[in-house]
């Protein structure tokens, strides 16, 4: 079951469509930063597969201009 | 952010975040996730308790989590009003730092080679012979206490009562020499009285906030993060003024960048711009400033039992114009490396009358072979220009750890000081002895070693034993060869109190376990003149005890009871209370410990129930006795303009070692890492050290990112991975490299040059070879 942290960078002026697009996915966790233009989103998934899958739907989001991952762990 | 008892599942997702959080916090200065820190803490009824951080010397008001007995959490304290509820990666995770593995909970002792586990009164009674059978085979100054900023005040002023009043020697020194001690003998040639005259809510003040030498994104990131707000809400201006590119210059509004050592050039140049367009504050200069200059060519301390006593001279105001006419920012440009335009620039922010200007600066001028005439230099700008000790004007100096300032400085732990005065003043000998029961001839009339000369004494023998408390000198002394192999001799026995294992611990013949922070009761000053005090909350584990109780112990051991009566569960306060004696004045009173248990600290003088936020001002300041500004350290009530020249350090790049070594901190390792190393997410972001090379200079050298590079200096060999176009960026011709990592030891190749005023030691300067390894 992986666990992954990034720093997303919203497009520019998306911030705010970055954040309430991200929170709409159940397998994803926000953290906006409250002064700058940078989004921490955690991600669970059920299997790496899952995960593969999330990964794709991530970067089809077009408020998105880049993700970077930071930590990675898997709870299995 | 921390509790063990935790499911795995959400103990990962907790590590999940903190990476992320602690790398957007090294890549983007003073980026906050406030909402993030509070949410995130562990559920469950805990116990919150305020503390200072047990960090850096912002001095930031915590909460500390308590459960079960152990410290489970960390929150910045909202009633702060040093970092109102904020906290860094490092304040945020210190309690992970008080449970590493490999924590010191028994006394050791080294017998054939060999460390062994013993108790704690054999330590201590081991200690004190030795101690005792020292002093008596080699005379009062054979025996040595080297303690650090770290020590709590009751520790200090303890160290300091039983060496120099009770055992007659004045080897008293601690690390805050390393860091701080260019910044105090700044502050006393020019005002007469340690310590910055202002407080951190000057930034909420000041248009403008101009860096010496000061990589605050990362070595002070509250406050940073407190400018950069003002910076967004106020078109606050920010100039970074250093030598590289960093976390700091890329958040400034402008970066410049100078060769090492003439910050000295420039800071003349500004003044020169700021008299050539008559910008002086001519009134606030007739009234309160008097001019001096001193000697020259005052040399860099590199012989053992180097000696240097300045001379003062009274110059007129056209003797100093005239003395600038060498530094027009044209001619200063040829040299420093900063265009003549720019340093127009920072004349012009300097000189505007409508602008409130804030100095900043921390080991860029400090550790600094002109470290005192640099202090001085940017005092005049400001005196130049009467921005001074007004919300807003202010020069100030920041210190790196939590009680430089509220221990070393104020209760006087360095050869030459006491807790109110100098050991040369008769009346200040007199009046300590009072408090201490001592006789005065006690204390001896002359100040002995500094902490760089008290090295150089052990590794000769004219020093044979020495206790070190809080301090990890064997990474952190320059050229830190000659004193490890030093403290290793035959003849010498060296005691470490410590938390965990060190380079410094290893030289130890007892190694005794001290209680850390929230484990014991005490006391920090930081930056702002800020006294904060916190309970005990946890037990110690194993053996451990509190550094001031170790000395009490030994004190009483060697026949001192009436000087260390104290009762353990109330030795703290009594410490407290009878120290505050010394400082029985308006110009410096301390609150009292009732006060300090309410408050999340408290700013000295206190007068009348209340602190003092700008000092020398009598709008601010219940000391002064002159209308407007009094400064009341120096005769006249005047404060020193100091005529002191640009001269060249101690070493310079040649053609066999081409390149400058710089060397510095970072922001998730706490100076020698031996704390913040223990605490996983931050030793996963910044496992080991490394050296920052410019690109164009790695190209030449056919070095690329993350190639192990062999470092040369005169002293020694270091190799160590390169570090290309990464969070700092040196110029062409200088490398850096922090110097938190114990296996990469960059002190091994810096010169143990210093300040002959101040005697701090400079390691932001010496000339070292580059090669790929």
């Amino acid at each position: 079951m992986p666990i992954k942290s990034y720093i997303a960078y919203p497009a520019e002026g998306k911030r705010q469509e970055l954040i309430n697009t991200l929170k709409k996915f159940e397998e994803c966790e926000v953290i906006p930063s409250e002064n700058h233009d940078i989004v921490i989103v955690i991600t669970e998934t059920n299997s790496k597969e899952e995960e593969k899958v999330f990964e794709a739907r991530l970067k089809e989001v077009n408020s998105l201009m880049m993700l970077s991952m930071v930590a990675g762990f898997d709870t299995n | 952010m921390y509790k063990q008892t935790e499911d795995r599942r959400s103990f990962l997702k907790k590590m999940a975040i903190l990476s992320a959080v602690t790398t957007a916090t090294a890549m983007f200065p003073g980026i906050l996730f406030a909402e993030e820190q509070t949410k995130s803490l562990p559920a469950g009824d805990l116990e919150w308790k305020k503390a200072p951080c047990r960090f850096c010397g912002v001095g930031c008001g915590v909460k500390v989590g308590i459960e079960n007995g152990k410290a489970v959490a960390v929150k910045g304290d909202p009633n702060s009003t040093v970092n109102k509820g904020l906290c860094c990666v490092k304040g945020y995770h210190a309690v992970i730092s008080m449970y590493g593995k490999d924590r010191l909970t028994k006394p050791l002792v080294k017998k054939n080679g060999k460390y062994v586990e013993t108790s704690m009164k054999e330590a201590l009674d081991l200690v004190a012979s030795k101690l005792k059978e020292t002093r008596d085979q080699y005379g009062k100054d054979s025996v040595s206490i080297y303690g650090s900023g770290q020590w709590t005040i009751p520790d200090g002023y303890v160290a300091s009562k039983l060496f120099k009043g009770c055992l007659s020697t004045n080897n008293v020194e601690a690390n805050a020499r390393l860091c701080m001690a260019g910044a105090v003998t700044g502050f006393v040639t020019s005002f007469g009285m340690d310590e910055p005259m202002g407080c951190y809510e000057d930034i909420d003040h000041a248009d403008v906030f101009v860096l010496w030498g000061n990589n605050m994104a990362e070595m002070h990131p509250v406050l940073f993060s407190r400018m950069l707000d003002q910076k967004y809400k106020r078109n606050a201006v920010i100039i970074d003024f250093a030598t590289r590119t960093t976390r700091t210059s890329v958040a400034a509004n402008k970066s410049i960048l100078f060769q090492p050592q003439t910050d000295l050039a420039v800071a003349n140049a500004i003044c020169h711009e700021i008299l050539r367009n008559g910008w002086e504050n001519k009134d606030f200069i007739e009234q309160n400033c008097n001019l001096n200059k001193g000697l020259t060519n005052i040399g860099y301390g590199l012989e053992d039992k180097f000696k240097f006593k300045d001379k003062p001279e009274p110059i007129s105001f056209e003797d100093y114009r005239k003395f600038l006419e060498d530094y027009s920012p044209e001619k200063v440009e040829k040299y420093s490396g900063v265009s003549a335009k720019d340093i127009k620039y920072m004349a012009s922010l300097y000189g505007d009358p409508n602008k409130k200007v804030t100095s900043f600066w921390c080991m860029g001028m400090n550790q600094h072979t002109r470290a005192t005439w640099i202090n001085n230099l940017v005092y005049n700008i400001h005196l130049l220009t009467g921005k001074i000790s007004t919300p807003g004007n202010s020069p100030f100096s920041l210190t790196g750890q939590p009680s430089a300032c509220g221990t070393v400085r104020e209760v006087g732990t360095l050869t030459h000081k006491l807790p109110k005065g100098v050991v040369m003043n008769k009346k200040s000998r007199e009046f300590a002895a009072k408090i201490w029961g001592v006789p005065e001839s006690n204390i001896p009339p002359k100040p002995t070693y500094d902490t760089v000369e008290m090295f150089r004494a052990l590794d000769r023998g004219d020093i044979r034993f020495m206790w070190i408390q809080v301090t990890n000198p064997m990474v952190s002394l320059p050229h830190a060869n000659r004193y490890t192999e030093g403290a290793k001799k035959e003849g010498r026995f060296v005691v470490v109190s410590d938390i965990y294992p060190t380079p410094t611990t290893d030289v130890a013949d007892v190694i005794l376990p001290s209680a850390m922070w929230v484990e014991r009761e005490g006391l920090f000053g930081n930056s702002e003149r800020r006294t904060q005090y916190w309970k005990k909350m946890v037990e110690p584990p194993g053996e451990c005890m509190s550094d001031t109780w170790q000395i009490i112990e030994v004190a009483r051991r060697l026949g001192f009871n009436e000087q260390f009566p104290y009762k353990e569960e109330t030795h703290v306060a009594e410490i407290y209370n009878e120290y505050r004696q010394f400082h029985d004045n308006k110009k410096h009173n301390m609150a009292p410990l009732e006060v300090l248990e309410k408050e999340a600290g408290m700013q000295w003088p206190y007068v009348d129930g209340k602190p003092t936020k700008w000092r020398y001002n009598s709008k601010y300041d219940p000391a002064c006795t002159k209308e407007g500004f009094d400064f009341y350290g120096k005769p006249e009530g005047k404060a020193i303009i100091w005529q002191r020249p640009y001269e060249a350090p101690a070493e310079v790049p040649t053609k066999e070692y081409p390149f400058w070594l710089n060397t510095g901190r970072v922001l998730e390792h706490w100076h020698t890492g031996s704390m913040t190393r223990r605490i996983p997410v931050l030793h996963r972001a910044m496992p080991h050290a490394y050296v920052e090379i410019n690109p164009v200079d790695a190209k030449r050298l056919g070095i690329t990112d993350g190639d192990m590079v062999l470092l040369t200096s005169k002293r020694g060999q270091l190799k160590m991975p390169a570090l290309i176009n990464g969070r700092g960026l040196p110029p062409v011709g200088q490398v850096f490299t922090p110097f938190f990592d114990e296996n990469m030891l960059v002190n091994k190749l810096t010169l143990d040059s210093y300040d002959p005023i101040s005697r701090e030691p400079d390691y932001k300067k010496c000339a070292v070879r580059v090669e790929k390894a």
